[in-house]
């Protein structure tokens, strides 16, 4: 249980960095002009949220017991 | 006993479910303010925004929500003090996003985008409505702060802390599309 949850910490550590990267690449692609960057954005974005939604918020724990004690 | 387990568990589950549907209905509005910021503007965007100070400011979010998550993990081993640092680190970003946004960029942007134009309607109606959602997730991660202190999490009841955590990270889910529309769209 106690490996899981360490595996937690370096997971986040992985989430925070693919988010730097994804910032990084949609300022990218906003400043320079990219061809069809709308799209790219809509993309790069719907990738952070799902990031985000599935390994901070943990979605797919909503209708368990498992996390948040007991 | 077994029935007391099954009792808690089911309430957990209700709760989990009540805060869920929260975000989505709140969701809902954010999702009407994007759509019409394009239906208002399509995809023009002042020249004069800007874009260094909104990424800036996108950085310090996404850390707080690091932060917020790394808290979470912790109290969920029962690293009580883990917790606490983590999430002192969090309201401290959380405070400077906020700062940030009301005392530099709206004082900026009310020189090129004034609430009388359309992308100012729209830049401060989503940055505003952004905003106080923030403060309230301040207030809710400092309220979860002071009962942490008091012990009132542990590794086998944690739902207070995570619930008010999971509620940091949708604002930062919001901020993700909110950067995007405002900052980035646009020749």
């Amino acid at each position: 249980m106690q490996e899981k949850k360490s595996d937690s910490l370096q997971t986040g550590v992985y989430v925070f960095i693919a988010l730097l990267v994804l910032t990084g690449l949609e300022f990218w692609v906003a400043v320079g002009n990219i061809a069809a960057s709308l799209p790219l954005l809509a993309v790069i974005n719907l990738a952070k949220a799902i990031v985000i939604i599935v390994y901070y918020m943990h979605i797919q724990g909503m209708f368990s017991a498992d996390e948040g004690g007991h | 006993m077994s029935s007391i387990m099954t009792d808690y568990k089911y309430q957990l589950v209700n709760r989990k479910l009540g805060l869920w549907l929260f975000i989505l209905s709140e969701s809902m509005i954010f999702v009407a303010l994007l759509f019409t910021r394009f239906y208002m503007q399509a995809v023009n965007r002042p020249h004069e925004l800007n874009q260094i100070l909104g990424l800036g400011i996108t950085v310090i979010l996404l850390s707080s929500s690091f932060f917020a998550n790394r808290a979470e993990v912790l109290i969920s081993r029962g690293d009580r003090k883990g917790f606490l640092r983590n999430l002192a680190i969090t309201l401290v970003l959380g405070l400077a996003f906020l700062v940030v946004v009301v005392a530099v960029e709206w004082p900026e942007a009310l020189n090129f985008a004034p609430p009388a134009t359309g992308f100012g309607t729209m830049f401060f109606a989503l940055t505003g409505l952004h905003a106080f959602h923030v403060l309230t997730g301040l207030i809710v991660l400092v309220v979860v702060f002071f009962q942490g202190r008091r012990g009132n999490y542990s590794s086998a009841d944690y739902w207070g802390a995570q619930g008010g955590v999971i509620y940091w990270h949708f604002v930062d889910v919001v901020w993700v599309f909110v950067y995007s529309t405002l900052y980035l769209v646009g020749p």
